[in-house]
This record gives structure tokens, sequence and C-alpha cells, in this order.
């Protein structure tokens, strides 16, 4: 192409080209070429000129964007050019306008685009057709033609080609392609806001909102409006092309519209058979268009599914409050996917209205639709999963399949999830703030991960009544988490229900003052970790609270005193005159024993100890329980305190720990029974002594082994004794003290308790590894009361013996101071046989008997420590190490021996720092 | 209140000890002088009621008889900020005021004079508690009232009481300084017979050691008799917190000393106490712990009875009891006895089995103590033989030379013949005999040859 007049519409054009395509003058021969042949062309408008409806049009679209000042604007300025006779051609500039609202608008795309159209289209344009005259086109250049036309006109086909044939319209559909332009900003935050459904439609719109300001300010383009025949005729070319085609895409363009929405189109029909949509295949519709379409009907499909899942179940009451709102999420989501088919079928209907064929311009083709829907379609397909996943379930359970469905890298798709999850997720959510602020479960569905039993009474309230529902704990939240959500209930229930506390409580707003962003919804919360420090703040709220009144208004740990003092007779000074007071009763057979009687000396005791000093509450409590009677039992082995514990308490002090409580006490019992009657012995020992061997002293002998015993006896019993103070009672009481007084809550208040507990059971040979030494240690005390009764007949049978030489030795002085002799030979002989009786049989007798007992004392405590050295739990061999601390029992026999020193180097070696 | 317990001073050194007893129970259950109870004591876990009873006012009155045939010293006392403490009608101080004479036989024979009086007090007060523990006598050995009373008042008390304990106190004299009384000798032993018969423990206070602890450990040069006195009440209100401030073990006195003394006669007990500390020094820093306080207790220098080492007989411990006060970390306990075991730090007898017994007690609130932890041990060791042996040797000499004898003539019981001297060395003897018999191993069967050798 040689010189051109700059003046004339080629020279315009020609600078145009260059102009858009940034090439020199010489370059862009080709590009012109194909301007010129475009423009050439022979357009008819296939739009009809209706310059009212199009306003009508124009005006619609701007009050469907929410601008209807500018809808109003636009009214006002038509109605003054239409006044004005300016401009003839109006609806040709209205029309360039409007579909310039539709345009990209940025000038790189418009650029690129341009040149790929260029470039793509001029060759084969080029070669195929002639380059100056297409036959029955004349040229436009040939047209006389307002100059300003030809070049607008050729402008606006350059933008609208790049706009219908341009390849990527998915990232419109993605907001953030927009990103770089700042116009579209509004539209984009829009589109992220609301749901991603109608984004198509949004950019389809945005796209016309940015054009608006072309047209509201309306002056600039004026003086290039193109002519109405230009641009019409250039609106229609591609439909030319495929005149053919042209009925059929758009009739399936609305099957598609149909079948998008689940119904049966005219050709594309749902196969119940084949589980699909399928054309029907007498209609010819090119193959490629088929696969379209079977694309296309899959999104059908999937609507169906999740239709019929909604539809289902949303009058279904049964699936709780979560699966409703699961079923509102989806519904929703429908929701903005029937926009979609609106704002498509608007956009069917309005090409059709405007008579714009299929796949040209802005309208729709399948092709176009493939694209576009590929979102949607994607976002029905996870929906369409969740469906699947979720039959069947329910409450946290839906939850978390639902959570599941978060793993996905689709930034869309996540958000799509997370919107879902927290919807979902609400009536948990609610439900866990009555039940963490207010203690209530308002849970007809049984969705909430705590479960409660409204058959447990008070009294079990705390160990029964709440538990936790594992499958219904939403993935999100951890065991631990869900673990302490049922505490804090739990507590609030307690304080409410059992220590009957109705104050408010002020978790909520302790919660809420150290929480300052405003309440998020449950699942964004656990992502940020606040939902973990409400869960800790309100736990420890609530838990401080309940402790407080269990250690003010319950005195809790005055109970754990009285406890120890009384149960575990800590308050020595009492159980020792209780001890003096029962003794005579607890020697009688047991099923003579009366309870009342026992309970007035129990009085007597406190009375007269320091347990006067307690606080009556607890005093009040203490009372005398008998164990159940079996023939041969004497009192000693049925008597037993007991302490009453009621409200709140008895949640620690349960029946369970008390009769733990009653057994340790028995075994208590016995030993400080054991050192009760060996200081018995020591007396009588100490007293008789004094008295018997001045007048008896063949006695010495058998006394000094009744003393050696004893002292063996006393010592043994007082290891065990101080066995039981150390290693088992003092220390598992320090433990339990600094724990109780560490304790966060009020489980592991009792847990701490338990602990306590079991030590002393399992320390003091009551657990079950122990049994066989509990019972040596049993025939070890039968044998100290067997000891006992032994030495007091033979006391009573010396004391006799002591009176007669007494009366003899009197009635010799008597007879002394009347002047007789002393004792007549009879006598004498009658003291010596009888004194000879004594010494033979009685005291043989009795130091065999004597001998008996402790030779078989020595063999069980020998028995005793070998089994202690042999048991499993290594502080019992600290009893063994105490019972034998100067080795007099390893020195006789040498099993011990080997057993003590193996069972010392084990000590050794655990005490380790030991040098 | 069950388990009383009712004291008796006797004589200048029982008065004096007793005095700083009294004080000192009074400071730690938070009694003013006066017996009445402090604002600040009103932490009611004490058991006040062992030693004091309430009368009808809120007055504290100690269950505590004061006995002394001379009125100096009760006059000290009842010049004293704690004259009202005590019950006046408990007083009893001899008319004629004359004093015993350092005599022995003196103070018997008018211990026996005074009887009905001094038992109308004493059976008083047994009356008037619920269940009588037994009786504690604080006197010296070696001087005429606390010995000669003391003696007779041990034997009547066994007479009349036959079911109550008899505890002692007994101050035993000094003999690294020579005594101005002449006839100590004479004294102790007599003493030592009824002690040994007819009391059923005895807590040996050796003058001889009290002064050496406090030369060589409170660096004392001339220890006066109030700081000699206060060691003594310090060990006398230890020995009793265990019944005082009542806990799971050793809430009686009778539970307290059976597990220390096996055998009728073997009930001399000797003391220790750690650490030591006088009003002035009372910021000496040390470590203390458990195991510092148990390992200290077994030194010989801490021991409050100076005994002889003597080559050929193996002396060894019978029974051990130590108080521990204070913080106390239970667990600590056990690893102390280990350690002890170990190291064999003590040594006890063959023929049974014995060991450390421990017992943790409270302190009392109101009274501040520079330490963490301290420790009394109360001891039944065969050593304490020495002591007696040492009489024997000291009256062997006298009697020898018949010296000092006329003043004990001048009584009845030594009127016509001197038998009861002889009978109280072969008591004494016999005494030391046993505790030498029981560190052997065959004293299992001591009684045995005894009464074998007594038939024969």
């Amino acid at each position: 192409m040689s010189k051109v007049d700059m003046k004339s519409p080629a020279g315009l054009l020609h600078s145009l080209v260059c102009r858009i395509t940034e090439k020199k003058e010489d370059d862009v021969s080709p590009q012109f070429q194909y301007a010129l042949r475009v423009l050439g062309s022979h357009f008819t408008p296939s739009v009809e000129s209706d310059e009212f409806q199009l306003a009508e049009r124009i005006k619609r679209k701007l009050v469907k964007q929410r601008r209807e000042g500018d809808a109003a604007r636009f009214a006002e300025l038509h109605r003054k050019l239409q006044s004005n006779n300016v401009v003839k051609n109006r609806w040709a500039i209205l029309y360039l306008l409007y579909n310039l609202s539709h345009g990209p608008d940025r000038p790189g795309i418009k650029i690129t685009a341009g040149e790929a159209l260029f470039g793509q289209g001029l060759p084969t344009d080029a070669t195929s057709t002639p380059f100056q005259h297409v036959p029955g086109m004349p040229g436009p250049l040939r047209t006389p033609m307002p100059g300003g036309d030809t070049t607008g006109s050729s402008g606006i086909s350059s933008i609208h080609t790049a706009d219908r044939s341009d390849p990527t319209p998915t990232p419109q559909s993605f907001p953030a392609s927009y990103g770089p332009t700042p116009g579209i900003t509004p539209a984009q935050s829009l589109s992220q806001r609301q749901a991603l459904g109608n984004r198509l439609a949004l950019s389809l719109s945005s796209r016309q909102q940015l054009s608006q300001p072309h047209l509201g300010n309306g002056d600039m383009s004026v003086a290039t409006v193109p002519s109405g025949r230009a641009t019409a005729s250039l609106s229609l070319r591609p439909g030319a092309d495929n005149t053919s085609f042209e009925l059929s895409e758009a009739a399936l363009l609305r099957d598609v519209l149909f079948v998008f929405q689940g119904i049966n189109g005219k050709i594309i029909k749902m196969s119940s058979t084949a589980d699909r949509f399928l054309i029907d295949p007498k209609v010819g519709v090119p193959q490629s268009w088929r696969d379209l379409l079977g694309k296309l009907s899959e999104l059908g499909w999937l609507h169906n599914k999740i239709r019929k899942f909604v539809d289902s179940k949303i009058s279904d009451r049964a699936l709780g409050l979560v699966g409703q709102s699961f079923c509102a999420a989806l519904q929703h989501e429908l929701t903005e996917y029937y926009r979609l088919v609106a704002v498509l079928d608007a956009q069917v209907q309005q090409d059709q209205d405007l008579g714009v064929s299929v796949g040209s311009g802005g309208g729709l083709t399948l092709r176009r639709l493939v694209v576009w829907s590929y979102e949607p379609l994607q976002r029905l397909k996870t929906l369409a999963c969740l469906v699947d996943s979720c039959k069947g379930k329910k409450g946290g359970a839906l939850a978390s399949v639902v959570h599941s469905y978060m793993q996905t890298g689709d930034p869309s798709l996540r958000s799509l999830v997370k919107h879902t999850l927290n919807v979902v997720s609400q009536p948990i959510w609610e439900i866990m703030e009555q039940w963490i602020y207010e203690g209530d479960l308002e849970d007809n569905y049984q969705e909430y991960f705590v479960a409660s039993d409204p058959t447990v009474k008070e009294d079990r309230l705390w160990h029964d009544k709440y538990s936790l529902r594992k499958s219904m704990i939403p993935a999100f939240i951890t065991r631990e988490q869900a673990d302490k959500i049922l505490l804090i209930g739990k507590t609030i229930n307690f304080i409410r229900q059992v220590c009957q506390d109705r104050s408010p409580l002020k978790t909520k707003a302790v919660v809420k003052s150290g929480e300052a962003e405003e309440e998020g919804d449950l699942f964004t919360r656990d992502v940020d970790g606040s939902l973990q420090q409400v869960i800790d703040t309100a736990y420890r709220e609530t838990s401080r609270i309940l402790l407080d009144i269990l250690h003010t208004k319950y005195k809790f740990m005055d109970h754990l005193k009285a406890m120890r003092r009384y149960l575990l007779l800590g308050q020595g000074d009492f159980i020792r005159h209780l001890m003096d007071l029962l003794e005579p009763d607890l020697n009688k057979p047991a099923s003579t024993l009366y309870l009342h009687n026992l309970t007035g000396i129990l009085e007597t005791a406190i009375r007269a100890t320091n347990a006067q000093f307690d606080d009556p509450d607890i005093l009040k409590r203490i009372d005398v329980r008998l164990l159940e009677v079996s023939p041969g039992d004497c009192g000693w082995d049925v008597f037993s305190l007991d302490y009453h514990v009621d409200g709140p308490i008895s949640t620690v002090f349960t029946p369970e720990t008390k009769i733990q409580y009653l057994r340790v006490f028995n075994f208590l019992w016995r030993a400080k029974r054991m050192e009760y009657t060996l200081t018995e012995i020591w007396k009588d020992q100490m007293t008789i002594h004094k008295l018997l061997l001045k007048t008896v002293p063949e006695l010495a002998s058998l006394l000094h082994r009744c003393h050696t015993l004893s002292s063996e006896m006393v010592h043994f019993i007082n290891q065990m004794q101080y066995y039981i103070t150390f290693e088992v009672l003092e220390c598992s009481w320090d433990e339990l003290w600094k724990k109780v007084k560490e304790s966060p809550d009020l489980d592991h208040v009792i847990a701490s308790h338990q602990v306590f507990l079991d030590a002393i059971i399992q320390h003091c040979l009551l657990d079950d590894e122990s049994r066989e030494l509990l019972t040596q240690l049993r025939t070890i005390f039968d044998l100290i009361i067997k000891f006992q009764s032994a030495e007091n007949t033979m006391y009573k049978k010396a004391e006799e013996e002591m009176n007669l030489r007494l009366r003899f030795l009197r009635r010799i002085q008597e007879n002394t101071e009347k002047g007789k002799w002393g004792v007549t030979e009879l006598d004498e002989e009658e003291e010596n046989t009888r004194m000879e009786e004594f010494r033979d049989k009685f005291l043989s007798k009795t130091t065999s008997q004597l001998r008996v007992i402790s030779q078989s004392y020595q063999d069980m405590v020998q028995n005793f420590l070998l089994m202690l050295n042999e048991h499993s739990d290594p502080s019992l061999r600290f009893l063994s190490f105490r019972l034998d601390f100067n080795g007099h029992y390893h020195q006789r026999e040498p099993k011990l021996n080997r057993s003590l020193s193996v069972s010392y180097a084990r000590t050794r070696q655990r005490s380790g720092k030991d040098p | 209140m069950p388990r009383e317990i009712i004291t008796l001073q006797l004589g200048q050194c029982g008065n004096q000890i007793g005095m700083e007893f009294w004080k000192q129970l009074c400071m730690e259950h938070g009694i003013s002088p006066e017996g009445i109870l402090e604002d600040y004591a009103t932490e009611g876990t004490d058991r006040k009621d062992v030693f004091f009873y309430q009368a009808d006012d809120e007055h504290y009155i100690p269950r505590s008889v004061l006995l002394d045939l001379e009125p100096r010293v009760i006059n000290t006392i009842l010049n004293s900020p704690y004259a009202n403490l005590y019950n006046p009608e408990n007083i009893y101080m001899s008319t004629h005021g004359g004093g015993a004479g350092n005599n022995w036989a003196s103070g018997y024979a008018q211990g026996e004079k005074v009887q009905e009086e001094v038992f109308d007090i004493i059976d008083r007060e047994a009356d008037g508690s619920d269940s009588l523990e037994g009786f504690v006598i604080c006197h010296s050995i070696a001087g005429g009232t606390g010995s000669g009373m003391g003696s007779y008042m041990v034997e009547k008390l066994n007479d009349r009481f036959p079911k109550k304990l008899i505890q002692t106190y007994s101050v035993f004299p000094n003999q690294d300084e020579i005594s101005d009384v002449v006839v100590q000798p004479y004294n102790s032993l007599l003493t030592l017979k009824r002690l040994t018969q007819n009391a059923d423990c005895v807590v040996v206070l050796d003058n001889t050691a009290l002064n050496r602890i406090a030369v060589d450990r409170l660096h004392i040069q001339n220890p006066s008799f109030s700081q000699i006195n206060s060691l003594v009440s310090t060990i006398m209100s230890t020995s009793t917190t265990t019944l005082r401030y009542p806990g799971y073990m050793n809430n009686d006195l009778i539970g307290l000393i059976a597990s220390l003394i096996p055998t009728p006669r073997l009930h001399f007990l000797m003391t220790g106490y750690t650490p030591l500390t006088t009003d002035q020094k009372a910021a000496s820093v040390r470590k203390t712990t458990v195991l510092d306080v148990m390992r200290r207790l077994l030194q010989p220098k801490n021991m409050m009875v100076s005994t002889d080492r003597i080559r050929h007989i193996n002396h060894c411990f019978i029974s051990i009891l130590n108080i521990i006060q204070g913080e106390v970390d239970p667990t600590q306990v056990h690893k102390s006895l280990q350690r002890i075991r170990e190291r064999k730090l003590a040594q006890f007898i063959p023929w049974g089995p014995a060991s450390i017994q421990v017992a943790l007690s409270r302190k009392s609130p109101y009274v501040q103590s520079a330490h963490r932890v301290s420790g009394l041990m109360l001891a039944n060791h065969t050593s304490i033989s020495s002591l007696f042996e040492r009489c024997l040797k000291q009256y062997d000499k006298l009697r020898k030379r018949e010296a000092f004898l006329e003043q004990f003539r001048k009584e009845n019981m030594f009127k016509d013949n001197l038998d009861e001297l002889d009978n109280s060395r072969e008591v004494v003897q016999q005494l030391v005999d046993e505790y030498h018999a029981a560190t052997r191993p065959d004293y299992i069967s001591w009684g045995a040859q005894e009464a074998a050798e007594g038939r024969s």
C-alpha cells in the first residue's frame, strides 16, 4: 500500500492502525488491509436500530448494577441528546457505548488482543481473500462515509473481536486476574464477599460497569461515532459465517440452560438408565458440540444430585440442626448457582433480543459456556462430594466430614468448603456457647459431642452424667479441647445443681474481655487459636469458681484433713482415748455390740480429746460403723469409724473411695490395736516385775523371756507403724496436699485423691498382690494377742502363788508374834510341795508354752520378711529394711540374708545418688 | 482430758529445772506467766491438758506439785513472774525449813514424815484427772531433798499407784568438779536403787556432760545453773512434744517409753539434742537437714550423758527414738536411716531387733527457732552403766573408809545397820551387770542364768 491521504478515511484508518499496533507506518500494511477489508465488508445490521429499546436496556443494566443515580443521569442525558439534533445516529452511538461497556478496557489487553487477532486472522484472510475487493462487499474506502465513522467503527470492531474471541475469559472468572486494574477492585471485593456462584455474572456486569464512565461522560467518543450501518454489519460478520449452526447453537444453549437447572431440554434429556444427561442422538449435532454438551450437562447432573439431597433432607427434622445448616448452606450455594443460570439465561435472552447471533460479540457460545461454567462445575462437584460423604451423618460428625474437605489446595474450593463449614458448625458453636457459659445443653438432636444422661442423680453428676460422644467431636476440635469443653459445662452444672450455687457466672464477661476481636465463627476461631483461648479462659474461670466454692463454702480441705485425722487415725490422742474407752466393749463377741453404746463412747472420746476443737460440722459426720459380723469375730474385728459426706464433697469422697477408706481404717485400726495391746503388755510387765520378783524370784527367767519377746513385738509393731506413718501416710499426704493446692479443676482433685488412696492401699498391703503378706501379718497379730492372753494367765497364776506365799509368810509372822513356832512341819511341807509343783509343773509348762509362741512368732516374722523382700513394690522393702534395721533377723536366717542384700543393693541403686 | 501427767519437782535442783520446764511449756502453748492464754494463741491443735488444767476461770494451771524441805528456791519461784502460774495449794514447803542438809537419809525420813500432806496434794491432782498416765519427777540424785525425799516419793507412788507410770528426770552430779556435798556417793547410790526398782523410766541428765556441752559446744566459759537448766528444759519439753502435739504415733508417754525399754530394769535413757544454741549465739550458721540432725544425734559429744569408753565391753544402743521437729520432708527420714545403716553409725544390740525410731513432731507456732530442723534423741545405751559404775567406785571409796556415815546413822533406816547401803550397792551392781549382759547375744537367756545363780 502506497501513500495514503492522511485526511482521507483511509489515511485516518491507517494512522489508527499504526497507533493501535504501535508499529511504524510501513509495517502495518497487513493490518491496514485487514481493517479495510473488515470495514469494507457489507454489513447488514442484524440488530434492529431501536433507540428506545437500547436506552431502556442501558438503564436496566445500570439499575441492575445498583447504579440508579447513573441510570437517572443517563436518562437525562439521553433526553437532552434526543432534543438536540446535532447527532443523527444516536442509536449507533448508544449501541457502541453499550457494547463498549462489555469490552475489556485495559489498554494492554486491548492491544495484545488486537495483535493476536491481527496476527492470527490476517494471514488466512490475506491469502484467501483478495486484498482490495471482496465481491459483493464494497470496500469501505469507496463508500462515501463520514470520515470519522470508519475509524470509529474499526476501533469498535477490534475491541469486539478481541472480546469475542479472546481466548482468556477464564482469568476473568478468577477475580485475582483483575488485580492490576484499579477499576475492578470494588467489583472484585464484591465478588469475593458474595458467594462465588455469581462471580461470572459479576464479571460480566463489571465490564459493563467499567464502561460506564464512558457512557456517563458520553462526550469524547461523540466525535467518532461509527455509522450505524457499519456497526451493524460489523457485529453480524461472524454470524454470517456460521449461518448453518446459528439456530442450533442457540437452541442448544437454551437446552443447556435447562439442563443446568436439572430440567430436561428439548434434545438433552436425563437418561435414568445411564444416570446422566444425553443428547438426543437423532438430532444432528456436531461431535465437538456433543462433547461440550456432555461436559456441560455434568453440571445439571450435579445440580440434581444436590437438589435431591436438599429436598429430601430439608424437612427431615431428624437431621438435626447441623444437618439443616448443611442443607441451608447447600441451598445457598444452589441459589447462587441459580443466579448464574439466570444471568446466563438473561444473556441468551438478550442475545436473542438483540438479534445477536450466537457466538458473536458478547453473546454466549457453548465453548464460552464451558469455560464460564468451569468454576461452578468445580463447586458443584465439591458440594456433590460433600453430599455423598455427609449422607447419614449428623452433628459433629457431619462437621468433621466437611472439615476433611478443607484439605484442598484450590483456594476457591477451600473458601467454598470453609463457608459451608462455617454454616454447618454454627449450631455446634451455639450449643457450645450455651454449654460453656451457662452449662445448658440444648442438643435436641444428639449432635453435640457432650452427652448427658438424665437418669443420673446428683451425687453421681460429676462422674457419670456427662460424657463425650466421640463420634460427634468435629475434626477441628482436638480431643483435649473436647475434654476441656466437657469439663467446663460439667463444672457449671455441678456448681448449679450440686453446690446449689445460683450466683451468675461471669465467665462470659471474662472470656469476652480477654478477647478483643469480635466473635468469629467456630471454625475461624480454631484456626487462629482463639477457640483454644476461649476454652482455656472459660475452663480456668469456671474451675476456679468451683474450687472456690468447694474450698470456702464446703470446706473441702477441712474434710480432707478430717478424713486423715479420723479415718486414717491421724488424731492420735483421740484414737488412743477411743481405744481406752472401747476396749471393754470390743473384747466382747461382735454380736453383743450395740451401735448406740459405741456411738455414745465415740461422743465421749471426741469431747475428751483435742477432737473437740474441730469444726462441729465435721464432728457430727463422724460415726461408728459395724462391719458384717462373721462367727467368732470379736468387737475389734467389726468396729469401724465412718465419716458421712454429702453434697458436692461426696463427689470426691464417693462410696467407692469410702470403702477404700474403710479398708485402710481397718488395717490401721488393727495395727493400732497391736500397738495398744503391746503397751498394755509392757505396762503389766513393769508392774508385775516390781510386784512378783520379790516373792517369786524363780519367775525371773520366764519374765525375762516375756520381756525380750514382747520387746521384739513392740519393735515389730512400732517399725510397722513408723513405716505406715512415713513411707505411706506422710509422704502420700504431702503429695496429695501439694497436688490439691495446685489442682486447676475438680477432676484433678479427684484424681490426686484417688492416687493418694491407691498408694495407701497398695503400701498397706491391701491390694491383691499383697494378700499373702497381709495374711501373714494377721497371723503375727493373732500371735501377739495369743501371747498377751498366755501372759495374763501366767500372771494370774503367779499372782495366786505370790499371794499364797505372802499369806504363808504372814502366818509365820503372826504365829511368831503370838510366840508360837512360825510354821509347823506339816505346813512347811505343804508349802514346799506347792512351791515345787508351781515350779515344776506350772513354770515348765508355761516356759515351754512361751517357747512355742516365741518360736512361731520368730518364724512368722522371718517369713514375713522373706515375703516382703520378694514383693515387687519397692516401698515394702523399705518396711523390711526398717523391721530388720540391725540385721537381727538376717543373721538368723541365711535365706533372708541373701534376699535382703539383694533388695538392699536394689534400694541403693534406686536411690542412686548415695555415695 | 485423758492421759494426764502430774509433775513433781523436788529439792533445789528439781524445782529449778521444773521452773524452767514450765516456763518453756507456757511459751510453747502461748500461756502467759499468769496462766492466761495469750491472744495470739488461738490455734487449738496443741494438747495443753496433758500438763495443764483449766481453773474455773481462764487460768491454765500446771499439773505440778512443788516440794522442798527448804523455802529458798520455791520462794524464788514465788517472787518470779510465774508466781501466779502454780496452784498455791500444790506447793509444799517443810514447816521448819531446815532442808535435808544434803543428806539422803534426812530427806528420806522427812519425806516419810510429810507424806500425808504431800499425798493429799497428789491424790487431789490424781483425782482431778480423767485417766492419769503417770508422774514425772524432777530431782537431782546427789543432794538431800531431791535424792532422799525423791526416793521416798518414788517408792510411795509405786505403792499407791502401781499401774501408773513413773518417769524421772534425774540430774546426776558433775564428776569433773569436787562436790561440796561429801556424801554425794551415798546419796546417789541410795537413790539409784529406788530409780532402778521403782521408776519405769529415768531420763539421765548428767551434769558432767551438760557442763561439758555448755563449754565445748556453746562456748560458755563458766556455765551458770540457769544456762544448764535451760538445756534441761529444752530436753524435757522436746521429749514431751509428741504428747502435746498429737499425731499418728507416740501420743502417750507409755507408747513413747515402751518402745525404748525392753526389759524393766534397763530403763535409764540418755538424751542428745541438736542443734544447740543459747540466746547469745542464736545465729550460728549451720545446715540442718534431717540427716544432719540424725547423724549429729549419734555423736557422743552431743549426748547429755558423759560415758567412759570401756575397751572390753562392746557398748551398744538398745533402742533409739529421735524426735525431729521443724520443716521435715518425710521422705528424707528414710534416706537418713538408710545412710546411717550403711555407714554403721550406730551399733545395736546383738540379741534382738533394734532400730532408730523417728517421730516427727510439730513445733510450737509461738516459739521462733533459728533452725529449720532440730532433733532430740532419747536413747537406751548400755554405756550408761559406766555412770553407775562410777557411782559404785566413788561409793566404794567412801564406804571403805566408813566416812561421813554419822549423819546417816542418825536416821532410823541406818540406826541399826548399814544394810540398806549394801543392799543398794547390790542392786546397782546388778543393774550394771545387766547392762553389760545386754551387750552380749546371750542376754536373751540372761534371766535363766541369774535365776539359776539365785537358786544355787
